[in-house]
């Protein structure tokens, strides 16, 4: 479990594709997806398992413990 | 009789009925000049979890972006409706479009659909907007089901997916064409020559959709040449008016009976 601090300087645990990240507390997708270099239309994004849109990204507020999924087109049959 | 004719899928009205996969090329100029030997014009693709920003792929997809052709993403790897629903959501927005080809595996030893996870999935993503291609099994009732919940095109396999073996029921895919003429069907997964793309298509199949048998043949793009033009004849026979075998004999030449007694 993260502990949580409170506070200007308050940070959250969430994972991305499995791997832990730090975040600023109150972050939103769009600021994760901007951290991490991903251009916002290179990537769809769900949270918990659920589709979030990215129109919707700027004002999805992740919380802690948050689990976040990034896919990209590849090859398919 | 044009042996290509016009084929609305969907929506959109083609002229080839052979829809191509593109993963497992041993380059993506093998890839783009498969696709031009295919003729295809929609071509399926899928989705994956990114590990990096700006992780390479090494060109696959902008070759196909470029080629211009329609693309159908799929929910590969899903084994509940409700992450293949997540994943069609996530593949429109990415593509944009509303196509999906729906896959949700129920058996991992086959890859076999799962039916019951499949029409929960199909009768929400109807819903929701997409036009649902739907990978199924040859089981008329799933596929009436299917139907029911807003489908307008069923893909039901030949055989299991990569497997090569062709259609290892063709009384089942009789009876789907016989029972649900209104409704597209497209043989998709395991498929392996092009003699197999052609019974599908004398069966009344409106396409064929494939991806092993020309990726991995020695000679990827002689091979989607050489499927080509198998469905295009047997779509072209099919049209025409199979003969209907029968248990007897008879005679083409006319003769009259012996050459020499009168």
């Amino acid at each position: 479990m993260n502990q949580r601090i409170d506070g200007p300087h308050a940070r959250s645990a969430v994972t991305v594709n499995g791997d832990l990240h730090q975040l600023p507390a109150g972050a939103s997708l769009a600021q994760l997806l901007a951290t991490l270099g991903h251009a916002p239309q290179a990537v769809a994004t769900a949270v918990d398992g659920e589709f979030v849109a990215r129109n919707s990204r700027d004002t999805f507020v992740l919380r802690p413990g948050a689990k976040i999924t990034c896919f990209q087109a590849i090859v398919g049959g | 009789m044009d042996s290509k004719g016009d084929f609305l899928l969907a929506d959109a009205l083609l002229s080839s009925r052979f829809l191509l996969g593109t993963a497992g090329y041993p380059s993506p100029q093998v890839l783009r000049e498969s696709i031009t030997a295919a003729g295809a014009q929609v071509v399926t693709l899928g989705l994956k979890r990114q590990l990096a920003a700006g992780a390479a792929d090494n060109g696959f997809i902008e070759i196909i972006r470029a080629s211009g052709v329609r693309l159908l993403p799929n929910t590969a790897g899903c084994r509940s409706a409700r992450e293949a629903v997540t994943l069609a959501h996530m593949a429109r927005e990415l593509l944009d479009t509303a196509w999906i080809k729906l896959e949700v595996v129920g058996d991992e030893h086959t890859l076999q659909p799962d039916p019951w996870e499949l029409l929960e999935a199909a009768s929400q993503l109807v819903k929701d907007g997409f036009e649902v291609f739907p990978y199924c099994t040859d089981d008329l009732v799933s596929a009436q089901r299917l139907c029911d919940a807003g489908c307008r095109i069923l893909m039901p396999w030949g055989a299991p997916i990569g497997s090569g073996q062709g259609l290892i029921n063709p009384w089942a895919l009789r009876t789907l064409r016989a029972r649900l003429p209104d409704i597209t069907l497209i043989v998709d997964a395991g498929i392996g020559r092009p003699s197999h793309a052609t019974q599908a298509m004398e069966l009344g199949f409106d396409a064929v959709l494939l991806n092993s048998a020309v990726a991995q043949a020695a000679d990827p793009v002689s091979m989607a040449h050489a499927f080509r033009l198998a469905i295009e004849s047997g779509r072209l026979g099919y049209r025409s008016g199979l003969l209907a075998p029968q248990d007897f004999a008879a005679a083409t030449t006319p003769v009259g009976g012996r050459p020499f007694e009168i």
